[in-house]
């Protein structure tokens, strides 16, 4: 056999292995050569074999003493060995031209094992190889004295002394002989065959394995044949060989045969260490365990782009990538191909996400899309990187002498650091992004710009400037134009479409609370642009002003879109849209639709304001109201408010405001009167209802009502007053009513001392000065929600100073029921007043009588008639005077303690400061105090005085 | 028009009063002599028709009738620039221009004997108002026209207008000089009848005040009556702010009276004034409205020379104008009350009443705040009392009995002279009984007596 294709490969000092002799001994080292020429991969040398073949045939010779027993063994063996080895010499011998390669050598070894056609043979072969091309070595020193030393030791162990003297004895013969080279290897394969014969009834196939140089590290384990069964093939052999030598000492054969064991398989072994050292060291210049680095790399560059190579596959178990294992890399490597390859999955995680966006374009909305493209350029970016990567595999760089490839895994290492992180950024990014829409995912990117990493920041920063491209757009869109161009309901303002007219500007856009961007456009400025779309879109509506609009388009095209990628630029932009438009809406409103007029209209009108016009209009109605209210027609009523205004300075009104005045009939209910339906009304439209929206103009004709009762209050007790003082004068001749009518003057100066103090208190201290406070507000109003907001205030502070809001429910209970009590003593004063007067006419008449007799000479009066007067008199004084007294003490009484109960409330709940001075008012000169009851609390009064 | 008040112009003090008056109108509301509204005047924010009224040609006439028995004063004012102010017609003038002379009694009779010329021009004016409120007289208590003619006028328009408010601003005789009219006392009574059974309310104008404010304020020793009755017309023209520039409140006479007389005796109202600035003066501090509320109440600013830290206020309002933060009247008002500036009635609820009002646009006034008091306070009964004592002095000796005598009314007796002392006897007791708590029983018992004739009732 020439190794001449091995020569590569052999070590300079193993000699070629020659053919055999074709002897008895020489079938059997025919045998064995061939076996040997199976076994052996390093193209082991036959001549180190012959004389082993020799010495196991002189040790045969020299036991059985007869070489034809031999031959005969040996032809037993070749016989045996024949249908196996039949074809051997033959390809032994042709094989003489055929490569004296190791895994030849093996696959024949195999063959002559377990036949050609079994099925494991070329796994057999496989793992053969493998075994052979691995590094593993013996694990003690390659010494052949110590080795020797070691198998008399175990000779001496097992109580083989004569065969440890033998052994000593054909040791030295060996040291003697120079053709074998590798003395060690082979007492070694003998030495390992005897314990794997020892051990061969061991059960694990492993640690047989183990024991016969087969430390598989890492490499899978292959049912085979087990090598005990590779030597239990080759041991029959000895043994019959042996026992053909002849019958006597089978047990020296026995013995002898591990040592031929293992001088047979230490030539092997020899042959195995020799050539698994040559491509030991043909691993070693390469680095890698039998795979090419440029492979290895382009495979890596495969996996950092998501698709499988050769070795480098996608585990979808493990969720990454993973080199195969059947190749058979070192451990550093193989962590750095892991860690490498982990940019794959990074990529392929962003891929995917980018690809399922594109696959479903819009369906998330435009900044999804953004997002995703965004990704992409970054994905192309990384594939120039891969590229550039790939097309440096392969190159060689020259430095100085030694040529090195261009590109190998270290230095891919180093280069993929920076792109590695970005990756990981935009992973991180994907997983935090999924399923965010719109504005939200803005600023789920945008948080990650404060990142402490320039290289994350710089990351990010890009991506939220491509991510707000849609959002400029809109934003652009919604600020010049006040349309949204939101298909997917991704800008933070949203339209509502179906908004009552009133609301229309409340309730029409508003903010998406879940698409703000936080931080990138702060609350502050969303408002303002919101207000900014809001007016452009009023205007619109509402003005058609040239003037504006015109500027509106001069500084559109002064900011194109792309001026809004600087902050700056938007909040500037924002202000100066903010200030223009907010300032010609409120022009709007006040000079094109007179707001302020309407308004000073509702408050002399519905308010009362204009106080000549409130008083000669309950002159004009008080009788008329009196009246049930379903006898009331509203024509007749209107009727009268015309005479009013024409007859009061309300006249002096523009007219755009007088028209608005009217009168409305409330619902009637049964039992009401006029004065319970009877209430004046201001007629709005749009626009001016975005401002007194028809609940708030409910609001006003609440306070109306109230109002205008009170001011019936105050009307009658002012008519009651003249009656008492002025009008009493006539009842002069009947000074027996004096005293009654003192009485109703007493209780009448109280109570209109408290109505006075009440109407004092609603008009100045509440209406006057809030209105004084909403005057100043509109002058102040930047912009009309500003304005509304203003208003609102008023017409919230007045209801509540009038008690008219919710949480004074008791206290105006309280306060009805005392100006009933006033309504009360009016009637009784009424009723009084008039039997008074009756009673004077009837006197009067009767002195008339009295007048008309005596003139006719006759007696003026009759004692009838004097005893019916005085029957009359008597009569007057105890019905209606008495009763009138009685009853007038009473209400005197009630008046008195509902008015300390109200001053009590007044004090103690409300904390309207206002209302608690209302309550230090009533009892000024402390009239109630000194009754004992204290209407306010001296700390209130303290707390008044000083603010 | 609602609201009409007419103002009778009464006696030689009445006419001048009256006359400054009106020239203080025509300032405020624009209206220059002749009677046409200026050019800088617009419509709209006051009312002119309460006091005023328009002829054809639109130009404005004062709803005011001119009555005196002597031509002096008035033909000092048909001379004056404002001579075509007034409708003639409403101008009467006695036949006889011999005067009232003044004895009261003279002026009673005078004014009998001219009733129906009277009674005409006071109803033609009556008849011309939509809706009359009110009348407004203006005279001195202690001459002859004005206490006699006007006296009889009370009585007749009470007769006439029952139903109507009758005010009166009454000029009482100052009583630190002597007077050259002697029988002073006399006219003063039996005119405090008529003020006290026939008015309903009746602003007491004390000359010993008008004088000393006037020499204070104005830094002259004796002032004269044009200066005096500016100081008049002042406190005219204030307390009729609210019913000619129409507010919240207070938008006619009956609802700026009905807060200050109780009950039909108590109706003598004493007024203040802050500040009286004069062409010399300039403002020393801001006027706030603390300042000018806490200035109406100190003595030396109120035209009535009654003390006012004896007695209590039975009411008190203060007409503010000019520019008041409203917000401001709370704190003054606290503050009087913590104070003590001012003691009250004990038998009723009583506070200082603020009034609000707006201005004449067209008058630069160098403060910005500027007040009016109407105080019904017990201690005017003082002044009664002052008067009483002088007519009791001379009514027990009978002095100057004579001119009366003369008369018709005292011929046959003088039962005239006590019935009158002892109603104002009457308005001073009430007075004095006001300022006990136990007022609110008062008058309250059927007396023991029911009166049977008429005449002189309660």
């Amino acid at each position: 056999m020439s190794s001449a294709t091995r020569a590569s490969r052999t070590p300079p000092n193993h000699r070629p292995s020659q053919p055999p002799p074709q002897t008895a001994s020489t079938t059997l080292s025919a045998s064995l050569s061939s076996s040997r020429s199976q076994l052996s991969s390093t193209g082991g040398p036959s001549s180190s074999s012959s004389p082993m073949l020799r010495q196991s045939a002189t040790r045969s010779n020299a036991v059985s003493g007869s070489p034809p027993a031999g031959a005969r063994a040996q032809t037993q063996l070749a016989s045996t060995m024949s249908p196996t080895s039949s074809g051997v010499p033959n390809s032994s011998s042709s094989g003489a031209a055929k490569s004296d390669s190791a895994p030849s050598l093996v696959e024949h070894l195999c063959a002559t094992l377990v036949g050609p056609k079994a099925a494991d043979r070329p796994t057999l072969v496989q793992y053969a190889l493998r075994i052979l091309a691995s590094r593993i070595t013996a694990p003690t020193s390659q010494d052949e004295f110590f080795t020797a030393e070691i198998i008399k030791k175990r000779f001496t162990r097992q109580q083989r002394t004569d065969d440890a003297l033998r052994f000593a004895e054909l040791f030295q013969k060996l040291g003697t002989k120079s053709v074998i080279q590798n003395k060690w290897a082979i007492l070694y394969f003998l030495l390992s065959l005897s314990e794997e014969s020892a051990a061969r009834n061991a059960s694990l196939l492993h640690a047989s394995k183990d024991s016969i140089l087969l430390s598989t590290s890492g490499l899978p384990v292959v049912q085979l044949p087990s090598v005990d069964q590779i030597s239990s093939a080759l041991l029959p052999t000895v043994a019959s060989a042996s026992s053909l030598a002849g019958s006597g000492s089978i047990e020296t054969k026995a013995e002898s045969s591990p040592l031929d064991n293992m001088a047979l398989s230490q030539a092997s072994i020899d042959r195995i260490h020799a050539t698994r050292a040559i491509q030991a060291a043909e691993l070693r210049s390469t680095s890698l365990g039998g795979l090419d680095e440029q492979v290895l790399l382009h495979d890596v560059l495969f996996a950092f782009q998501g698709i499988d190579g050769q070795y480098i596959k996608w585990n979808a178990i493990l969720d990454r990538f993973t080199v195969d294992d059947r190749l058979a890399i070192a451990p550093p490597v193989h962590e750095l191909v892991l860690k490498l390859v982990d940019l794959g999955w990074l990529f392929s995680k962003v891929q995917e996400f980018v690809q399922q966006c594109s696959a479903a374009p819009g369906s998330q909305g435009l900044l999804v899309q953004a997002f995703a493209s965004a990704l992409h350029l970054e994905l192309t970016e990384f594939y120039r990187l891969v590229a550039l990567l790939d097309s440096h595999v392969g190159h060689q760089t020259t430095e100085g002498n030694s040529s090195s490839p261009g590109l190998t895994l270290r230095r891919l290492a180093v280069w993929t650091v920076d792109p590695m992180e970005r990756m990981r950024v935009l992973a991180a990014l994907v997983d935090m992004c999924r399923g965010l829409r719109g504005g939200a995912l803005v600023t789920r990117v945008h948080a990650l710009s404060a990142h402490g990493d320039p290289l994350v920041q710089r990351t990010v920063k890009k991506l939220t400037n491509q991510l707000m491209v849609p959002i400029r757009a809109m934003l652009h869109r919604w600020l010049f134009d006040g349309e949204l161009d939101d298909p997917h309901g991704e800008f933070f303002i949203c339209v509502r479409p179906n908004v009552p007219n009133d609301r229309m500007w409340h309730d029409r856009y508003a903010v998406r609370e879940a698409m703000m961007i936080e931080h990138v456009i702060p609350a502050t400025l969303v408002h303002q642009i919101l207000l900014i779309g809001k007016s452009i879109n009023f205007l619109r509506s509402r003005a058609h002003d040239r003037d504006v609009e015109e500027q509106i388009h001069a500084l559109k095209m002064a900011t194109p879109v792309s001026t809004f990628e600087d902050d700056a630029k938007v909040i500037a932009t924002t202000e100066a849209l903010y200030a223009q438009t907010s300032r010609r809406v409120i022009d709007v409103m006040l000079q094109r639709y007179h707001l302020l007029d309407h308004l000073s209209a509702i408050r002399k009108f519905l308010l009362l304001g204009q106080g000549d016009f409130a008083q000669h209009l309950m002159f004009l109605t008080h009788e008329e109201l009196a009246k049930p209210a379903a006898s009331l027609y509203v024509h007749n009523l209107a009727g009268i408010l015309e005479s009013a205004v024409r007859a009061t300075n309300a006249q002096y009104e523009p007219t755009a405001q007088l028209n608005r005045l009217g009168v409305k009939m409330l619902e009637v209910s049964p039992g009401d009167v006029g004065w319970d339906v009877f209430t004046l009304d201001y007629a709005i439209e749009h626009p001016l209802d975005l401002i007194l929206s028809p609940a708030a103009m409910s609001r006003y004709l609440q306070l109306f009502h109230f109002l205008w009762r009170l001011k019936r209050i105050d009307f009658s007790l002012s008519t009651l007053w003249k009656e008492l003082i002025v009008d009493f004068k006539q009842f002069k001749s009947m000074p027996e009513v004096m005293p009654v009518f003192q009485k109703f003057r007493v209780v009448a100066n109280e109570m209109i001392h408290f109505v006075r103090q009440l109407h004092y208190y609603l008009l100045y201290e509440i209406l006057e000065c809030s209105w004084g406070e909403l005057q100043r507000a509109i002058r102040q109003a930047r912009d009309f929600d500003q304005l509304i907001a203003a208003h609102d205030k008023f017409l919230n502070s007045i209801l509540a100073g009038a008690l008219l809001s919710g949480s004074s429910q008791v206290t105006l209970g309280k306060l009805r029921g005392l100006l009933d009590l006033v309504l009360d003593f009016q009637q009784l004063h009424a009723a009084l007043f008039q039997a008074a007067d009756d009673e004077l006419h009837r006197r009067a008449q009767s002195a008339e009588v009295a007048a008309a007799h005596t003139r006719e000479g006759r007696w003026g009066t009759t004692t009838a008639e004097a005893s019916s007067e005085a029957a009359h008199v008597a009569q007057f004084i105890q019905g209606p005077l008495e009763g009138a007294s009685d009853q007038v003490s009473i209400i005197g009484a009630t008046f008195k303690k509902l008015v300390i109960d109200f001053g009590v409330l007044l004090g103690a709940t409300e904390t309207n400061l206002p209302l608690k001075f209302l309550a230090v008012r009533i009892d000024f000169n402390e009239h109630y105090r000194r009754a004992g009851l204290q209407l306010y609390s001296d700390s209130a009064a303290a707390a008044s005085a000083s603010t | 028009m609602p609201r009409e008040v007419i103002t009778l112009q009464l006696g030689q003090c009445g006419n001048q009063i009256g006359m400054e008056f009106w020239k203080q109108l025509c300032v405020e509301h624009g209206i220059n002599p002749s009677g046409r509204l200026e050019d800088f005047a617009v419509e709209g924010t006051d009312r002119k028709d309460v006091f005023f009224y328009q002829a054809d040609d639109d130009h404005y006439i004062p709803r005011a009738i001119l009555m005196d028995l002597e031509p002096r004063v008035i033909n000092s004012i048909k001379t004056s620039a404002y001579a075509n102010l007034y409708n003639q017609e409403n101008v009467f003038m006695s036949a006889d221009g011999g005067g009232a002379g003044n004895n009261w009694a003279s002026g009673y009779r005078q004014g009998d004997v001219v009733h129906d010329d009277v009674i005409d021009i006071l109803d033609r004016e009556a008849d011309n108002s939509d809706s009359l409120e009110g009348f407004v007289l203006t005279h001195a208590i202690a001459g002859g026209t004005g206490s006699g003619m006007g006296s009889y006028l009370l009585e007749r328009l009470n007769d006439r207008y029952p139903k109507k408010l009758v005010q009166t601003y009454s000029v009482f005789p100052n009583q630190e000089e002597m007077s050259d009219v002697v029988v002073q006392p006399y006219n003063s009574i039996l005119t405090l009848k008529r003020l006290t059974l026939n008015a309903d309310c009746v602003n007491v104008l004390d000359n010993t005040a008008l004088n000393r404010i006037a020499a204070d304020r104005l830094h002259v020793e004796k002032p004269s009556f044009t200066e005096v009755n500016q100081l008049v017309s002042t406190v005219m023209a204030a307390s009729t702010t609210t019913l000619r520039y129409p507010g919240y409140m207070n938008n006619d006479m009956v609802g700026l009276v009905a807060n200050l007389v109780p009950t039909p005796r108590l109706h003598f109202l004493t007024s203040g004034y802050t500040p009286l600035s004069t062409e010399h003066s300039s403002s020393v501090r801001k006027t706030t409205v603390l300042d000018v509320m806490r200035r109406l109440l100190q003595p030396k600013n109120i035209m009535v020379s009654t003390p006012t830290r004896t007695g209590v206020y039975i009411s008190i309002l203060n007409i503010i104008q000019g520019e008041v933060d409203p917000t401001q009247v709370h704190k003054s008002l606290q503050r009087i009350r913590e104070r003590k500036l001012a003691q009250f009635i004990l038998w009723g609820p009583a506070s200082i009443q603020v009034a609000l009002s707006n201005q004449s646009p067209y008058i630069q006034s160098t403060n910005r705040v500027s007040g009016l008091m109407l105080a019904n306070h017990t201690s005017i009964h003082t002044l009664f009392e002052r008067t009483c004592r002088q007519y009791d002095k001379m009514r027990k000796r009978e002095a100057y009995m004579d001119q009366f005598r003369k008369e018709p009314m005292f011929s046959d007796s003088l039962d005239e002279f006590d019935s009158s002392r002892e109603i104002v006897q009457q308005v001073i007791d009430e007075y004095k009984a006001a300022e006990r708590a136990d007022y609110a029983t008062y008058g309250t018992r059927l007396p023991a007596s029911t009166a049977g004739a008429g005449g002189s009732g309660q």
